[in-house]
């Protein structure tokens, strides 16, 4: 497992459009932060800030970054030196969401260390603001949240064969349908939506739409949504050729 | 290493295109896998390599490939020239690969200056020949120094320094490697090759030494044409 982390970070790093990526958050966040210059800062406004406010835009890059493991491959043709140097391939999926996690995750920290710096130098902060467990919390869940979307998009990206449509399905999938779910069901259905209900859970009083805090069982929604979807994708790589279009 | 390909079968839809093919490829020599376009050849290195599924089963020292070891360590194989992501080097590529199969980097360069690369090695790998592709795929399978190598055409793009280089290159790793290496070129197969296996349709028409096909029909070209007349699947019309 240690050999095909490094080989990910190696893949990850040495293509300029990944750093590309971790800048555009980076900067994303930090234009976001001169809106509040000036304004008192309290845990709640932190975690909007550093959390809900670029949760969406953290969400669609850990999905570009776990996307490409896959999908790249398919579209390069690189599934077959990939598959050489790693032939078990429930192992290889299990290793490349592992990897894609841990760099969405740290990905998702290090636009929030830049944005939070911003913040305490931009604002009035309150002095009880570091003493605010939920303010933790909330930052904890953003970047663990990011690390579970790109793991997601692993399996998307296996399943599909495909980076961009991967990508884009994810997007239609938090962006459109749950929304949309959310409307027609009721508030009480955001709980038992996979995206939504990892929103609320990172909010500061655990409700970012206003339709009632999530309970416990919220917390389990998405990871069993991966784990269905790395179930799928294990069983799609292990029986398909690996070939490319 | 000794390499036992034991009743390989590959279908696609109705169609057989490898059909229970056996045959053992051992170290010490360089094995030629001949046949017509269409024969099978790159399916059959694809089946024994578990990159297509199908049926038999092809065993590396006794094991099948997902079950070695060190995969890269102990195969080393060239299946597609362009098998690489455009916008990354040659150098990245190969640190990539080295770090997956528990190489050291000083290797890559190693392995970059061997099959000549060295100068372009942190260039966009998007923008090299199929000559440079080929050379950079050569590169990746001799990575980690692999106790076979299995080689899919890999004399496709090469410019005539190029394929006597290629020749050499694969005479030295024959002396202690077991070396399958497919190829339409039966002249320079004639060159390289101690043992032949001719295939058509997905059969093996004939598995021998290539002094013993040559002293039958005069000719690798004379003793292929014979052997394959009835199993080319593209047959072009008259001039």
């Amino acid at each position: 497992m240690t050999a095909l982390l490094r080989f990910e970070w190696r893949r990850l790093r040495s293509l300029r459009g990944n750093w590309a990526l971790l800048a555009g958050v980076v900067a994303f966040a930090l234009v976001g932060d001169l809106t509040a210059a000036g304004r008192p800062l309290d845990a709640e406004a932190a975690v909007f800030h550093l959390v809900q406010r670029d949760l969406g835009v953290r969400w669609l890059v850990a999905a570009a970054i776990g996307a490409q493991a896959f999908g790249h491959d398919f579209r390069y043709g690189t599934i077959r030196p990939t598959l050489l140097a790693f032939p078990r391939r429930g192992r290889l999926l299990a290793g490349r969401a592992a990897a894609a996690a841990l760099a969405g995750t740290a990905v998702a920290l290090l636009a929030t260390a830049a944005s939070f710096a911003l913040l305490l130098a931009l604002t009035r902060w309150d002095a009880g603001l570091f003493a605010d467990p939920r303010l933790w919390r909330s930052l904890a869940l953003g970047a663990v949240t990011a690390g579970l979307v790109a793991a997601l998009a692993v399996g998307v990206g296996a399943l599909v064969r495909g980076a961009g449509l991967a990508v884009v399905l994810l997007a239609l999938w938090a962006g459109v349908l749950e929304p949309l779910a959310a409307v027609a069901l009721g508030g009480g259905a955001v709980a038992l939506l996979p995206f939504l209900s990892m929103l609320q859970l990172a909010a500061y009083a655990g409700d970012a739409l206003g339709v009632g805090a999530t309970g416990p069982l919220s917390a389990a929604v998405f990871p069993l949504c991966l784990a269905a979807t790395l179930g799928a994708a294990a069983a799609a790589l292990a029986r398909r050729d690996a070939t490319h279009p | 290493m000794r390499i036992q390909a034991q009743g390989l079968t590959k279908r696609f839809g109705g169609r057989t295109v490898v059909d229970d093919l056996s045959f053992t490829v051992e170290p010490g020599r360089v094995t030629g896998f001949l046949g017509p376009n269409g024969a099978g050849k790159s399916t059959t290195l694809q089946l024994m390599l578990g990159l297509v599924l199908g049926g038999g089963r092809t065993l590396f020292d006794g094991r099948p490939y997902r079950e070695l070891a060190d995969p890269p360590r102990e195969v080393g194989a060239v299946l597609d020239a362009r098998a690489f992501h455009p916008r990354r080097s040659a150098r990245d590529h190969l640190r990539m690969l080295a770090a997956g199969a528990g190489v050291p980097d000083r290797r890559v360069g190693e392995v970059l200056d061997r099959v000549g690369l060295g100068a372009v090695a942190d260039r966009p790998a998007g923008g090299f020949s199929l000559g440079m592709a080929q050379r950079l795929g050569l590169a990746a399978a001799l990575l980690g120094d692999p106790r076979a190598l299995l080689l899919d055409e890999p004399a496709n793009g090469l410019d005539p320094h190029g394929v006597a280089w290629l020749r050499e290159l694969l005479r030295a790793a024959a002396r202690d490697r077991a070396v399958l290496v497919s190829s339409h070129l039966l002249a320079e197969m004639q060159l390289l090759a101690d043992h032949v296996l001719v295939i058509g349709r997905g059969r093996l028409l004939a598995d021998a030494p290539l002094r013993e096909l040559t002293a039958r029909s005069g000719s690798l070209e004379a003793a292929y044409l014979e052997l394959t007349g009835g199993e080319v699947e593209y047959a072009a019309g008259g001039p």
